[in-house]
Order: structure tokens, then C-alpha cells, then sequence
């Protein structure tokens, strides 16, 4: 008989924090089923199609590329990947490292952490090795190219960058404000409390280009032209101010800065009717909704990439957060602002400081007191000037001319920005330029393809860690199976470097090191592990360790803003339009959106048998009908798309949900780049990339045949690449 | 009276978590195990999206259907509480799926044997017969009846049509098994249907379970009525009390 096991643990996929129920074959080493938890707070023992069938990548079917199970270097540019022993492969690193840092400084080393698999203790260890051990704030993760905008944005309006609300009182709220947020393919289960909302009587107002689902069930749908979200912001802000839909007591009580703000919003120049031409909306729809948001003090805002993925990302998120201070929507249940974090732990990866100005538990590296604190920890002195974001990073290899100031090492932990990135040819050029680049990850992606070191580390599901939900939850993420060859978690591979290269680090476990980082950040002082397991998770802040302290299920409540004064700040700022518009050239709007069952670079769910099943490569292009009659393309057929910067290849999807001039492609695909095509222009303060608009054009292929068995040969080639041998099994 | 799965189109995100639920259920869970190309992905529930409707298309199993008067071969029958289609028996005329007037059926190629198909040799059907009762349903199709969708689906119009394809030629299905080779050739062409998952390990509908938004219920009519014969016995009750 085998021994079947149950194991409690958190959904790698997305930021919901789903809670899951395996059930394993001990003997086999093998996962049978999953099933929701019951007992999970956000997901009520439901899962979406990730959560129940992507755990399959854990068997390493090798569909699209394959597990890493030894260290390996490349003892020169350009020659192969070499197997080689854990110490060859740690003191070749740590040699490179220290002759970098000898030559440059340690400000050429940067440092890209990973908000997926690995969890908090390790994101905290990372950043601790790049603070203390090679001494640079150079630490960044991928929510500079998701909500980096909501975590600046936010900072500044009210203090706290993340979501004030929780996932459950979405339920709750009596209006949604759903603003450039796809929330039925970014996660299901956030939307499955959209929906039920809707069901108890919560209207719904949702703007996005996009015939989104939830647009389906919206009671007022706008559906704005891409990039003008400012303009209508400022708009809806505009009809509160001039039709005094304003809640003053709030505003007086817990705001600074409204005179000012309204000197500016009031102006005519802001009313809906001024600035329809540009967003394209209908006045009377935009003041009806307006009037519907300020109708409720349990209106909750939702925002996703919609909203940050623009030049224009953090003034954005400040606009909507003003709509919510102008009508008295913070500080109390099912209200607030629900910036709603894309993967599993990019709450965390900021909770744990993996961000070029702030230590773990947003604590400034400006700020000499904090600095103080951990210099004294770790017995080392820490650099007072913030470092780069990983955005930077094209910049400080290829443009510098100062080779001083120059990156000269990448430190890539579970990251492919040779996948994720915008403008993958400029990537590309950067990646090579790198004097060294040294990847620890779980499968052989793109950008392995330029490491000089590859580290191989345990997956989800093979390892302990505590996850940061969308909602601030912490939540322990058990070991569900043993992992196979010679695998690390990274926390230890971090470690074994970090000796290596002269700083002794050493830990038994997790626990100890969410223990040191518990111990210096107050806001999350009171999590500890055993009141995580006995209360399904701690929402922070939690400052004390006392059991009675059970977290915050809400932020800012009673409206104490979290800012340095207490209050929230209204900040106008003028529109700024996109940076690359559609020309005679390239006549078609192209933004960057989700596949419901793939996530991320797609190197975990595109090795999963059934999610590839549903949708696998080239992915596709959904356009208008009117657009593909233009072209003279029809549904399915393979169509070559160009921008500026690169082209790719794709299917032709034709769907009225999207307006005529506009064309959307998911990032996940490997053939079907759409990446080739982004822009990489920059949000000023928050350098998050402008994914979600650059100009392009869509080509007919006349020899759909050689088209088709071009994209056979590219899919074949990639998993060759990715050291899959034997080819496409029949 | 049979049962069904019905959808709440305001709760459905669109996500066909439904579709894979199906697909694993009657594959059964060795799926995981398997070489990744060597199962077949042929959900027997779709989701269909227009600009401003999304739900999931399966099997109503209605209480006439025309998906059984369109078959030639007799493989679709009525069972106990569902709409039954024989997949071994099936040949793949695709008459059916012309029939269903909610596109609930599809036609799909085998490449594998899972565990719900079983792999049989299918000898051509006979085509000149199959022809012949095209002819037949396409001479109705253009007399369509004069009231409407419902009167079609529930009243004559049915009746006519099974007229039409009487009598049925036999299933031209041989009866032994044989033994499979695994590879890009399909098998045979099959309809597909949802069989509320009566072939399968679990024997219970996969995807309404699965649903993450709970979107999809169980339509059984006979829990229905007696749970409005109990409602009803209790109203009966309370009046008599409050009457005493």
C-alpha cells in the first residue's frame, strides 16, 4: 500500500494567496490531487485551473524546457555549460564576484531577486547578500515591471504601497471601481468576489479598452482610449468637485493638500466633456459614474497593470487614490484601494526589502537610524545612497560610457528577463555585454542562455517559506515532495556564496531567518511562524508578538494614514500622453495582457500537460474583425506582427471585445514574443516600463504552410536549446 | 426526468477551468504520469464567448432530443436520467452535432485510448445510406417549422424528424476490441458530449466542482421536485398550525 499523505500549503501562481490541499503518494514522491482548502481565507476551498492542475511542472514532463539539476559554469564567454561540483561552481562565483567588485566597486554588481517560488526568506536573504556581503543597494525583483507604480504611487498618497483592503471584503463593497484591471484572468479568485458582489447588489464600474468579463458584467462600462486613464481620473475627480459629491468632514479631518488640488481640478479644462474627444468616453457615462463612486463609503478601487504599466504609472495611482480621499473611502471595511499584486510573493519580495531604497519592512536606506540598525545586525557598514532599479540595467551596460559606472555583474535569481523584459533585442545585447551573469533558478529558461554560472534550486513545492498575498497576508508554504538531484533552496546556495566570498552566513532553517528579519522590521514583528499556522495567515502590520495581536485586516483605520503626518496627500498632476503613438507605419495600438492559464515567463505552466493543452505557442493576437477584414486575415491564421524595435509571429484571434485600431498579446510565449515589440520607455519615478501601449503593424503571411512549419521548427528549436533531447514525442 | 448542468452566465469568468476538470476526469488521473503527448484534449464542455456573453456550452439533455432522432446508427439513447451517447458505437457522421440546437456536441479526432473510449474497430459507415439521410434532414431544414424555437425542440418538430430517419440501419460497430498503437494517426472521428460524467473514476460531474467562481450547479429535477414537495408539505403545516 502506499502512503498517502495530505499537505496544507499556499498556490504558487498569482498573488490571491489560494490555500491548497495535496494529496501525495509518499512512496512514489509524487503528487495525486490538489483540492482547495477549505480553511483558506482568500479562496474558500475553490481553485482556478492553475491552482488545481499547475503543480504538473514538479514532474518535470520537459514540454517546454527542462529541470536544472546541477550546477554548471562557463569557464569562458561563448563556450558551453559545464557540470560541475557545488564548490567548483560557488568559488568560481565567488572568484568573479570579488574581482568585479575589486576592479569596480560594488556598485557594479546588480542584484534582480525573485518574487515567485523561493518565498520571503530567501528575498530577504538576497537582498542581506547584496547589502552586506557585496555592498551595494543594486537589489531589485519584478515589481518594477508590474506595481512598482502602486508602491511609489501609493507611498506617496497614503503612506502604505499595498492593498488597504482584503480579498474577502471585495464581497462586500457596495460599488467596484474597476480601473485597467482584468481581474477574471489575472486571478480568478479575486474575481470570483467581483462577482459575488455583483450577485449581492454591488454595482460595478469598470474601465478598460478591453470587452473585459468584468466589463461584461459592469454597470457602467467605459471604455476608455489606452493611456488616457489620467484624463479620466481627473475628470471623474472634476465632476466630484464641481457637483460637491465630496464627503468634507473626511477631507478636513485626515487630507492635506486639497486646496490646492482643487485650484487645479476645478478648471473646465478637466470636465469630462473637455476631455472626451481624447479618452473617447461619453461625458454623461463618465459623470454617472463619478456620481456612482462617491455614492458609497464601501466603494473599493481596484487597479492591475492597467494602471502601472505606463510612463505614466505612479501619477495614476495617486489619481485614484485622490477619488478615494475626496469621498471618504479609506480607513474602515470594504473600502480603500485594491492595487492587486500579480505573483505569488511580489508583496513579499517589497515587505522584504528587495528594492533598491528600502530595507526590509520599508524602512529607508536613507534613513540613518534604520541604516544604523542593520548595520549593526549584520557587523558590516551599508552603503547610504539607493541603488538602481533592474530597469536601469540596459542603460548602465550599453550607454554608460563610464566603465566605472558601469554594471558589470548580474546576480538573476528565479527572474528570465531575457523572457519578461521590454525590448528583448536591447535585453539581449545587454545580457551579452555583462561581464558576468549568474542565474540560480529552477528550469533552463532564455536567459540561461548568457549565464556564466547556473545555480539549480528547489521549486515551489519542494521547499519551506512564508508567501506575502496580494492583501498583505503572510502565509507558510509547506514542502509537499523531495526534491530530485542536486537541487539547493536558495537560501542555502546564497548562503554557501556568501562564505564563500568572505561573509560567514549560515542558518538551520527558515525560521531562523524569518526570525532575524521579523526581529528588525517592527511592522512585521508579531508574525511569527506558529501564529501564521494557527490563524491561516497574519495580514501586516503585526507588531507585537503577543497572540492577541492578529495583524491588520484593513489599513488606516479610522483614516490615520500611514504617511509621516498621519494624513492622506491629494497630488495633482497634469496628463501626460503615451510615449510611442501609432503612425502611418505602425497604425495599431499593441498592449501586453494575461493567458488565464499561463504565468509568468510560462517556465512553470508551460510545463504542465493540461495548461499547455488549453493554449500553447505561437499564443496569438486578438484584434478587431474590422481590422483583420483590412488585412485580409481570419481566425487562427498565423500572422507576422512588427514594431520598431523587433517582429514576431503569432495566430490571428479576431474578437469584437476589443475596439477597431487596438491589438493585445500575452507575454508568456516563447515563438510569439511579444516582448520583441515593447517599448521600454519609463515611468519617472517608478521606472516601470510602458507595456501597455506601443505602436506596431500586423502583416499578412501569404505561405500559411512554410508559416506553419516555421513556428513547428521554432518551438522544436527552443526545446532543444533548453536541453530537451529526443524532440516533440508524437 | 433528467439531470443536467446548468450555468450562472453572471458568475462565469470565462476562465475553462470546467474544460480541463473534464478533460482529467475522464482521462483519470494517471494524466499526470503519462508521456505529456499522449492523451487526448477533447472537453466535453466549451466555453463560448461573444462581445457580451460568456458561458459554458454542454450537453442540456433534453428531454426529446434531437440529437437522437438525427442519429442514424442508434448510438444515442435515453437513458434513466441523461442523454446517453454509445462512444464505442460512435462512427462519427457528425449528425448529431448538426442536430443540437445548443452546439453541445462536438466532433473530435482520438489519438489515444483513455479510459472512458475504449479503442474498437469502426468500418466505415455506410456512406450511402449516410447520404441518403442527409438528403432527408436538409429537405427539412428548409421547412422550418412554423412556430417557435421551443415548439421545435419539444413539439413536432422532433416527431417528424424521427420520422424522417426511420428506419435506423444497425450500428455498423464491430464488437471485438482490438489492440492499439499509440501515434499521431487518429484513431477515428467520435462525438463528444457531456455524460455528466457517468463513465468516469469519480462517476460525479468533475467540472462543477472545479468551477472557481461556483458557477456551474447540477439540474436535478427530481432532488427539485421533491424539495418543493417537502416546501410545500411544510407550508401546508405551518397553515395548519397556525389555523389550530
Amino acid at each position: 500500500m502506499a502512503t498517502i499523505e495530505t499537505v496544507r500549503t499556499i498556490c504558487p501562481y498569482c498573488g490571491t494567496g489560494c490555500a491548497i490541499e495535496f494529496t501525495v503518494d509518499r512512496d512514489a514522491n509524487r503528487i495525486l490531487e490538489a483540492k482547495g482548502a477549505a480553511d483558506g481565507v482568500n479562496n474558500e476551498g475553490r481553485l482556478c485551473l492553475k491552482g488545481l492542475y499547475g503543480w504538473d511542472y514538479l514532474n518535470d514532463p520537459q514540454i517546454l524546457t527542462r529541470r536544472i539539476r546541477k550546477p554548471m559554469i562557463r569557464r569562458t564567454k561563448g563556450a558551453a555549460l559545464e557540470a560541475v561540483s557545488w564548490d567548483e561552481a560557488i568559488r568560481f562565483t565567488a572568484d568573479k564576484l570579488k574581482a568585479i567588485i575589486k576592479q569596480y566597486g560594488p556598485d557594479a554588481v546588480m542584484g534582480a531577486g525573485s518574487a515567485r517560488g523561493p518565498g520571503n526568506e530567501t528575498a530577504y536573504l538576497t537582498q542581506k547578500f547584496m547589502r552586506a556581503v557585496i555592498g551595494t543597494n543594486n537589489i531589485d525583483h519584478c515589481a518594477r515591471i508590474c506595481h512598482g507604480a502602486s508602491v511609489a504611487g501609493l507611498g506617496e498618497s497614503v503612506g502604505e504601497g499595498a492593498m488597504s483592503c482584503s480579498v474577502p471584503e471585495i464581497e462586500d463593497a457596495e460599488v467596484i471601481f474597476n480601473i485597467g484591471y482584468n481581474g477574471p484572468v489575472a486571478h480568478p479568485l479575486v474575481a470570483r468576489r467581483i462577482v459575488r458582489a455583483k450577485k449581492k447588489g454591488a454595482k460595478i464600474i469598470c474601465v478598460d479598452p478591453r470587452r473585459t468579463e468584468t466589463a461584461r458584467i459592469s454597470d457602467i462600462y467605459l471604455p476608455i482610449k489606452g493611456g488616457t486613464n489620467m484624463l479620466l481620473l481627473v475628470a471623474m475627480a472634476h465632476v466630484m468637485i464641481t457637483e460637491d459629491l465630496l464627503d468634507h468632514d473626511f477631507i478636513a479631518k485626515h487630507t492635506v493638500g486639497f486646496e490646492a488640488y482643487v485650484n487645479e481640478v476645478s478648471k473646465p479644462e478637466h470636465s469630462p466633456e473637455a476631455v472626451a474627444a481624447e479618452t473617447g468616453l461619453n461625458p454623461e457615462d463618465v459623470r454617472k459614474a463619478a456620481r456612482l463612486f462617491a455614492s458609497s463609503k464601501h466603494t473599493i478601487t481596484l487597479w492591475g497593470m492597467g494602471i502601472t504599466q505606463f510612463s505614466q504609472g505612479v501619477n495614476c495611482v495617486i489619481a485614484c487614490s485622490n477619488l478615494c480621499l475626496l469621498t471618504g473611502n479609506y480607513g474602515h471595511y470594504a473600502t480603500g484601494v485594491g492595487p492587486v499584486r500579480g505573483q505569488n510573493n511580489v508583496q513579499g519580495t517589497c515587505d522584504m526589502g528587495l528594492l533598491p531604497n528600502k530595507y526590509p519592512g520599508y524602512q529607508d536606506v536613507k534613513d540613518p537610524a534604520a541604516r544604523q540598525k542593520f548595520e549593526k545586525a549584520w557587523g558590516v557598514s551599508l552603503p547610504a545612497t539607493p541603488g538602481i532599479p533592474l530597469t536601469w540595467v540596459p542603460q548602465r551596460v550599453l550607454r554608460e560610457p563610464d566603465p566605472a559606472k558601469r554594471i558589470h555583474a548580474y546576480y538573476i535569481i528565479g527572474e528570465d528577463p531575457a523572457q519578461s523584459d521590454p525590448d528583448l533585442p536591447e535585453i539581449r545585447k545587454t545580457l551579452e555585454s555583462i561581464d558576468f551573469v549568474a542565474v540560480q533558478d529552477i528550469f533552463f529558461n532564455k536567459t540561461i542562455e548568457y549565464a556564466d554560472v547556473v545555480f539549480p534550486a528547489t521549486a515551489w513545492g519542494e521547499h519551506e517559506a512564508v508567501y506575502t498575498s496580494c492583501d498583505r497576508r503572510f502565509q507558510r508554504v509547506h514542502k509537499v515532495i523531495e526534491p530530485q538531484g542536486d537541487c539547493k533552496p536558495d537560501w542555502e546556495i546564497l548562503c554557501l556564496l556568501a562564505t564563500a566570498m568572505g561573509y560567514p552566513m549560515h542558518y538551520n532553517n527558515t525560521q531562523e531567518i524569518w526570525d532575524e528579519m521579523r526581529l528588525l522590521s517592527p511592522k512585521f514583528t508579531g508574525a511569527t511562524y506558529e501564529k501564521m499556522e494557527e490563524n491561516k495567515g497574519i495580514q501586516w502590520p503585526c507588531y507585537s508578538e503577543a497572540p492577541e495581536d492578529k495583524g491588520t485586516q484593513f489599513l488606516h483605520e479610522g483614516a490615520n494614514f500611514a504617511t509621516a503626518d498621519g494624513k492622506g496627500h491629494f497630488y495633482y498632476h497634469a496628463y501626460e500622453p503615451v510615449k510611442e503613438k501609432e503612425n502611418t507605419e505602425f497604425p495599431l495600438a499593441l498592449a501586453t495582457v494575461r493567458e488565464v492559464g499561463h504565468y509568468s515567463v510560462r517556465t512553470m505552466t508551460g510545463n504542465c500537460r493540461l495548461l499547455r493543452s488549453l493554449e500553447d505557442e505561437p499564443g496569438y493576437i486578438t484584434m478587431n474583425p474590422a481590422d483583420c477584414k483590412d488585412l485580409g486575415v481570419s481566425a487562427g491564421e498565423l500572422v507576422r506582427v512588427v514594431s520598431k524595435r523587433g517582429h514576431t509571429i503569432t495566430r490571428c484571434k479576431p474578437t469584437e471585445r476589443v475596439a477597431k485600431g487596438t491589438t493585445y498579446m500575452t507575454y508568456q510565449w516563447w515563438v510569439g514574443a511579444c516582448n520583441e515589440l515593447t517599448n521600454a520607455s519609463l515611468d519617472p519615478k517608478s521606472n516601470t516600463p510602458e507595456y501597455k501601449y506601443c505602436a506596431c503593424r500586423v502583416e499578412k503571411i501569404d505561405d500559411q504552410a512554410n508559416a506553419e512549419a516555421f513556428v513547428k521548427d521554432q518551438y522544436e528549436a527552443i526545446r532543444q536549446q533548453m536541453g530537451i533531447k529526443g524532440g516533440l514525442r508524437a | 426526468m433528467n439531470k443536467s448542468i446548468k450555468a450562472d452566465p453572471q458568475l462565469c469568468i470565462g476562465c475553462r477551468t470546467c474544460m480541463i476538470a473534464c478533460v482529467v476526469n475522464h482521462t483519470g488521473k494517471r494524466i499526470f504520469e503519462i508521456d505529456p503527448n499522449g492523451y487526448d484534449f477533447n472537453p466535453r464542455v466549451h466555453i463560448q464567448k461573444t462581445k457580451t456573453m460568456t458561458k459554458p456550452i454542454q450537453c442540456h439533455h433534453c428531454p426529446k432530443p434531437f440529437c437522437m432522432a438525427a442519429c442514424p446508427f442508434d448510438v444515442i439513447t435515453l437513458g434513466k436520467e441523461s442523454v446517453n451517447l454509445d462512444e464505442d458505437r460512435c462512427t462519427g457522421c457528425g449528425f448529431c452535432a448538426k442536430a443540437c440546437p445548443f452546439g453541445a456536441i462536438t466532433m473530435a479526432e482520438i489519438y489515444h485510448v483513455t479510459d472512458t473510449v475504449k479503442a474498437q474497430a469502426i468500418p466505415a459507415p455506410d456512406i450511402a445510406k449516410a447520404w441518403e439521410l442527409e438528403k432527408e434532414q436538409e429537405e427539412l431544414n428548409k421547412h422550418p417549422e412554423p412556430v417557435g424555437f421551443f415548439h421545435n425542440l419539444f413539439g413536432d418538430g422532433r416527431r417528424k424528424r424521427q420520422q424522417a430517419t426511420t428506419p435506423k440501419p444497425a450500428s455498423p460497430c464491430a464488437e471485438k476490441p482490438i489492440p492499439l498503437t499509440k501515434g499521431k494517426f487518429s484513431i477515428r472521428t467520435i462525438a463528444y458530449k457531456c455524460d455528466l460524467c457517468a463513465h468516469t473514476e469519480t462517476g460525479q460531474p468533475a467540472c462543477v466542482p472545479a468551477c472557481p467562481t461556483g458557477a456551474l450547479s447540477i439540474i436535478d429535477p427530481a432532488a427539485i421536485a421533491a424539495k418543493a414537495k417537502a416546501a410545500a408539505a411544510a407550508k401546508a403545516k405551518a397553515k395548519a398550525t397556525q389555523k389550530g
